[in-house]
């Protein structure tokens, strides 16, 4: 049954998804084939500037795009009319879930790779070459500096995005799953939800920050200081440990709306 | 014969609204049941709690033995008063849909009377008239080879020669041991096809016989029986 | 920490940089402007040898001189200017001196004349003066004139057989000399355009009359050149003049310090 559900869920989000992904790569083509008449002339000069800026729009659309695809699929397909439906199946609230995140976060992780496609189709040749060169270079001075932390440290920042991705959807589907919890105008408590939670968020963060500058943490900081290796190890895994419980909880709220509170309009 | 749905103390309170209030009510299968009272008198609270769609406040309902989740989803076929089709799908990508998830769902049958409708498995479902979408969500779900089937107002908002074509398809697809409960409050029209008859007010069950004992003992049509309980 | 947060840096500077470069073009405007160092110590440059010049001391200044920057080979084209060391080359691209480095390193093809020059200590036996010529206020160039051999002669006649005036010491000065109609600095130098010494004359001109100043350590003094050698000294501070009233043409008599560009 979680097969079926992601087949569907895969299909829906395709139909949106690929268009931009589309556009993206045709507009880097378009890119990299009006280099072949570069000179010197204010005419190349206004059409390949507005190309690049085209193109750099086209990114920032594709990943909030994807973001956005994701975030209106969960409340279309399960808090309007088609929830009449999909509650229906013969499947979990958790179920529901869970494919809707994971079809997101692959989505996106998909769209990364279709703009590093796009963004070697627009620098291929000379340009393409030097800055896989210079990448190369800069990962080795990094290697020499840390040694085999580096592969850790890959693995980290592998893992911390993916758990951001994961929580990046799981807040709004919370503020969602909130939403649905008024009688009226739920669209608009989510929404409303939201900013409060950013509030609070921003409030946590800053006097958590205010802590740190006590004298407790003086030692600490020196810590960090002399043994950056460390520190970046920590402050990596302490970012995955509080997204993944961050993660957790939002989850834990959407299943017990849906699951107890569901009340479709 | 066997219960098919048996309700305990049923109740669902919203702020200070009491929905339901006590109901206890058993439907046994093979029976069509209707469910009769005007809007806003607890019947689509009621079918939502039967779908899992709505968790009540107090007591509890089984259908075939379990509460509603995944096992009762499974042998429920619900059609809901309002269109549930997204509109990008076409119609053999929903058909597709019900197939893939549904194992009771027979596709053979739908495109048959799909086909008698006129309507072409590639067509695209927005550009169906409102009362042909109508007609492909009752098709979806007599499609199934359900246990219960709950049909939420199939006729309200449906002309009068659809009213036949829409009462004519339960009646020949629905498998005799399911039990099909008809929630609607225009009861002239279908009060020749029901066995049993439920009268819903005020989130209480008022009545709960079958058609021949309502004749028989108040020497009234249903129909006529409604109009008297529900009187303003 | 700071490396990998220099390393981060870098890579969003590539990141940037690609995006702004407009195809090739500016590939190669970077690889004429990126050397690198070669196994026996000297400089390539796309394709250019350039050998180092065992010469210690000052070289021409005030801009005749663009940047590039020199790296190991191994350093990346993007990355030259993070990973490479400044250096200057002279406009003509002859000489390559990076900033840390006390000798220059000289185009294989001008090498040996050079070298010969300067083989046996520098003979300064030239002057020049720098200049600055505007278009517009943003744009100036820095521009050199070398005298010639002519000219040389005329300001080593006048230093050796005029009667020198001191016009400054501790106790006085001579007052006409605060108030010139203008100054220009002639620094030693050899024939060919580098290498100059600072250390020079002065050319001042007050009421129409020129004189060379020169100072010898406390004390100021001017030479007086000879009427007849007004026409040299005219044809020495043309193009100084030039320059000096195109900019009054262009901007009224100013004083460059209140210039806010």
């Amino acid at each position: 049954m979680v097969k079926k559900l992601f087949k569907h869920e895969i299909l829906a989000f395709w139909r949106g998804w690929s268009l931009i992904q589309i556009a993206l790569l045709a507009t880097a083509l378009f890119g990299r084939f009006i280099q072949l008449f570069e000179n010197n002339t204010a005419v190349y000069d206004i059409v390949f500037g507005s190309t690049t800026f085209a193109y750099s729009i086209l990114i920032m659309v594709a990943f909030v795009g994807t973001l956005f695809s994701g975030v209106t699929r969960f409340y279309k397909n399960l808090f309007t009319s088609e929830g009449y439906l999909t509650h229906t199946l013969p499947v979990t609230a958790t179920q529901h879930i869970m494919v809707k995140l994971v079809t997101a976060v692959l989505f996106q992780i998909a769209t990364l790779f279709v703009v590093l496609a796009s963004a070697c189709i627009i620098t291929a040749g000379d340009v393409l070459v030097e800055v896989v060169k210079a990448i190369g270079y800069l990962i080795g001075e990094i290697y020499e500096y840390t040694g085999a932390h580096m592969v850790l440290y890959i693995v980290e920042i592998i893992v911390v995005t993916i758990v951001s991705l994961f929580s990046s959807f799981l807040v709004y589907y919370t503020c969602i799953c909130l939403g649905q919890l008024s009688k009226k105008n739920r669209v608009l408590v989510s929404v409303g939800i939201y900013f409060g939670m950013s509030m609070v968020g921003q409030v946590v963060s800053t006097v958590l920050m205010t802590f740190t500058t006590f004298p407790v943490f003086e030692d600490i900081v020196m810590y960090f200081t002399d043994h950056p290796i460390t520190a970046i190890h920590i402050s990596l895994c302490l970012g995955i440990v509080i997204t993944l419980i961050l993660s957790i909880v939002f989850f834990i709220i959407c299943r017990m709306v849906m699951k107890k509170k569901l009340n479709l309009e | 014969m066997s219960t098919l749905l048996h309700c305990e103390n049923l109740s669902k309170r919203y702020a200070n609204v009491l929905a339901l209030n006590n109901v206890n009510l058993d439907l046994e299968s093979g029976k069509i049941v209707g469910l009769l009272g005007p809007n806003g008198s607890g019947k689509t609270t009621f079918i939502k709690i039967l779908n899992g769609l709505l968790t009540p406040t107090y007591g509890k309902v089984t259908i075939d033995g379990n509460e509603p989740g995944v096992e009762t989803k499974k042998i429920v076929a619900y059609l809901p008063d309002n269109s549930y089709l997204n509109t990008w799908m076409r119609v053999e990508q929903i058909v597709d849909y019900f197939k893939d998830f549904y194992e009771d769902f027979r596709p053979e049958l739908a495109y048959e009377m799909l086909e008698r409708l006129g309507i072409s498995p590639k067509m695209k479902l927005k550009t169906l008239s409102k009362g042909n979408k109508e007609k492909v969500c009752l098709i979806l779900v007599m499609s199934r080879n359900a246990r219960l089937y709950v049909l939420d107002e199939p006729i309200a908002g449906v002309d009068p020669a659809a009213r036949d074509y829409v009462i004519s398809t339960i009646i020949n697809n629905y498998n005799p041991d399911a039990t099909v409960l008809i929630s609607t409050h225009l009861i002239s029209d279908i009060e020749q096809v029901l066995d049993d008859v439920i009268f819903i007010k005020d989130g209480n069950i008022v009545l709960h016989q079958t058609v021949d004992e309502i004749r028989a003992e108040h020497q009234k049509s249903v129909d006529e029986l409604f109009r008297e309980v529900f009187k303003w | 920490m700071k490396k990998i947060l220099k390393i981060s840096a870098c890579f969003l500077a590539v990141v940037c940089l690609v995006f702004s470069l407009t195809g090739c073009q500016q590939l190669d405007e970077m690889r004429d402007a990126h050397g690198v160092w070669t196994d026996d110590g000297n400089i390539m440059l796309n394709g250019t040898k350039y050998i180092e010049l065992p010469y210690f001391g000052d070289y021409f200044t005030n801009g005749a001189w663009d940047n590039i920057y020199v790296s190991t080979s191994d350093v990346p084209l993007l990355l030259s200017a993070n990973f490479g060391e400044l250096s200057d080359i002279s406009k003509d691209r002859v000489l390559i001196r990076p900033v840390s480095y006390t000798t220059c390193f000289c185009r294989e093809d001008r090498y040996d004349q050079i070298f010969a020059l300067v083989k046996n200590g520098l003979e300064f036996n030239g002057y020049c003066y720098t200049y600055e010529e505007y278009d517009d206020p943003a744009h100036w160039e820095i521009k050199t004139y070398t005298l010639t051999k002519e000219q040389v002669d005329a300001v080593h006649y006048v230093r050796g057989n005029t009667e020198s005036i001191m016009i400054s010491d501790a106790e006085f000065s001579d007052t006409r000399f605060q108030t010139p109609d203008f100054v220009l600095s002639l620094s030693r130098c050899l024939d060919i355009p580098y290498f100059i010494d600072p250390e020079g004359f002065s050319l001042v001109q007050i009421d129409g009359k020129y004189y060379l100043t020169e100072w010898d350590d406390i004390y100021e003094y001017a030479y007086p050149v000879p009427d007849e050698l007004n026409n040299t000294f005219d044809a020495i501070s043309k193009l100084y003049k030039d320059a000096e009233k195109k900019f009054e043409d262009l901007y009224g008599d100013v004083d460059y310090y209140e210039f806010d560009f």
